[in-house]
């Protein structure tokens, strides 16, 4: 069967088995969405191509332990922890950056409120529960799981237009509460 | 929270070690990212973009891949020596016949192979010279070099007096040598200076890309086994008086071809290791960390646009190490870093 027609699950087989054109077109598939997903979360092409790079490399190098049930789903989900540890440790740069320009000795004390970490989680939690299920549905499929607006539509039934004004609802008002850290 | 808080949240849930409910907060919070639209980031050129990551993937996998050899770089100059050594033999009876014609050959411009042409640089500024092979000369002011019109079927000579850059075309089955009073430098395919002025005092090849292999230029048997394998970024001086080659860095080291990317040079905590890799690819020069317990030290700095030597000073002050250039690589030690991060604004 020419490998440009395999499904993602009998790819994943090819790979675990060392098959390089496997591997070269898992890369072919999914590399542009990978890269979009980080491009939009973190606007650094540089640290971006290493995500991205990261995350086959370890396929490759773990290709014979791999348990994959959902490939795209798979990536996604390295892609975001790759996306996360970057802006975790540009985060920390930031606090430095600030350091250099007050001439702080010593570690800085932060100036900013200390809101109860409990109390946000909670209040956000809350905020998103009072969505209706489908709405907290389209945000979990749209933003965290990267599907676009379009396959959402299709897959819960529900006209595309509609998706995106459902999304954008939750959207403006989660960022009420998390604008702190945007 | 804090961003120290926030900062340590990430970690955890990158470790897998969140409570169902924290997992969920970064994840909406995550969800929420890069709303804004990148107005000033032009859209990628994806082809371009997609075939140079699989290139640099496909070549770090093939690397990981490889079973561990015993000694890299100098393994393959080994085998370069070989494969040179061979060569060297051919070399050095050619020269015995051409060192006794030598005066002849400059003055009467006839030789058995071809018709020679001798171009002499009599301007103040440089003389840029076609080779029948598409090889450029760019003569320096009051030097001169002789070349045939059509070159051997089994090599390609050019005799220089005085300094010129060279940048040559490949061609393996053909090997190109720059004969000059003292040495005999061979190419395969590469950009490189030769100086070697009349009565000078050290005679010197300096190489931009590519790789160059330098001869003491002899009829003496000590001549076959005095030479050097030079790459890019490196440059070697000739003591006629003492038979010598003495090896070391170019004074400006460039980047080598292949290697543009704005961001190159632009760090994020990145381990002082890494930071080192970077460069030693970048400019192809062996850089050696002294002192594993730096190997960690993060650094955070924008060194894009600085000179190599200016990128290592920065480098260097940032993480209170230092670096000296010994022969053809760079040392650089230090006595390690605490656990702050360290920037600098450059």
């Amino acid at each position: 069967m020419s490998i440009l027609q395999s499904s993602n699950e009998v790819l994943v087989e090819r790979l675990r088995k060392g098959d390089q054109l496997a591997f070269k077109e898992i890369y072919s598939r999914f590399w542009k969405k990978l890269f979009s997903i980080a491009l939009k979360k973190v606007n650094d092409r540089a640290a971006v191509e290493g995500i991205v790079q990261d995350i086959f490399l370890k396929l490759w190098e773990r290709k014979e332990l791999l348990s994959i049930e959902n490939l795209e789903a798979y990536l996604v989900t390295a892609v975001r922890y790759g996306c996360v540890n970057h802006i975790r440790l540009s985060m920390m740069h930031e606090k430095f950056e600030l350091h250099v320009h007050h001439h702080y000795p010593q570690e800085i004390s932060c100036t900013e409120e200390h809101v109860d970490f409990a109390d946000l989680m909670a209040s956000v939690e809350k905020v998103l529960c009072s969505f209706p299920e489908s709405s907290q549905q389209i945000f979990r499929m749209h933003r965290i799981e990267c599907h676009s607006a379009k396959e959402i539509s299709c897959k819960l039934g529900i006209p595309q237009r509609t998706v995106e004004l459902r999304l954008s609802k939750v959207v403006q008002t989660l960022r009420i509460y998390l604008d702190d850290y945007l | 929270m804090s961003r120290k808080q926030f900062s340590d949240l990430l970690q955890k849930y990158n470790r897998g070690e969140c409570t169902p409910q924290e997992k969920k907060f970064v994840e909406n919070w995550f969800g929420l990212l890069g709303d804004e639209p990148l107005g000033n980031e032009q859209e990628p050129d994806w082809q371009v973009l997609e075939e140079k990551m699989w290139d640099q993937l496909h070549t770090k996998i093939q690397e990981s891949d490889r079973p561990a050899q015993g000694s890299g770089p100098s393994g393959n100059i080994r085998f370069l020596w070989i494969g040179l050594a061979a060569s060297v033999v051919a070399i050095a009876s050619i020269t015995v016949l051409y060192r006794h014609q030598l005066m002849s050959v400059f003055s009467d411009q006839k030789t058995v192979a071809s018709t020679w042409v001798e171009r002499e640089n009599n301007s103040t500024h440089n003389e840029t010279i076609n080779l029948e092979d598409g090889s450029i000369v760019d003569l320096s002011p009051g030097s001169s070099v002789k070349y045939p019109v059509h070159f051997n079927s089994t090599k390609r000579v050019v005799y220089l007096t005085g300094k010129a850059f060279f940048d040559i075309a490949k061609n393996p089955q053909r090997p190109f040598f720059v004969y000059s009073d003292h040495m005999i430098t061979r190419v395969l395919g590469t950009r490189f200076y030769v100086e070697e002025q009349k009565d000078a005092e050290t005679p010197q090849v300096e190489v931009v890309s590519g790789a160059v292999a330098v001869y003491e230029n002899s009829n003496e048997k000590k001549a076959a086994v005095n030479n050097v394998v030079l790459k890019p970024n490196q440059q070697t001086k000739f003591f006629p008086g003492a038979h010598k080659f003495v090896t070391g860095l170019v004074q400006t080291p460039k980047m080598i071809a292949g290697s543009g990317n704005s961001d190159r040079f632009k760090f994020y905590n990145t381990p002082l290791s890494k930071v080192l890799e970077n460069l030693h690819t970048s400019y192809g020069i062996d850089i050696i960390l002294q002192n594993r317990q730096m190997a960690a030290c993060p650094l955070t700095a924008n060194l894009t646009g600085q000179p190599l030597y200016t990128q290592l000073d920065i480098i260097c002050a940032a993480l209170n190490a230092s670096y000296k250039i010994k022969g053809t690589s760079i040392l650089v030690a230090g006595k390690g870093c605490k656990d702050d991060h360290i920037t600098t604004k450059t």
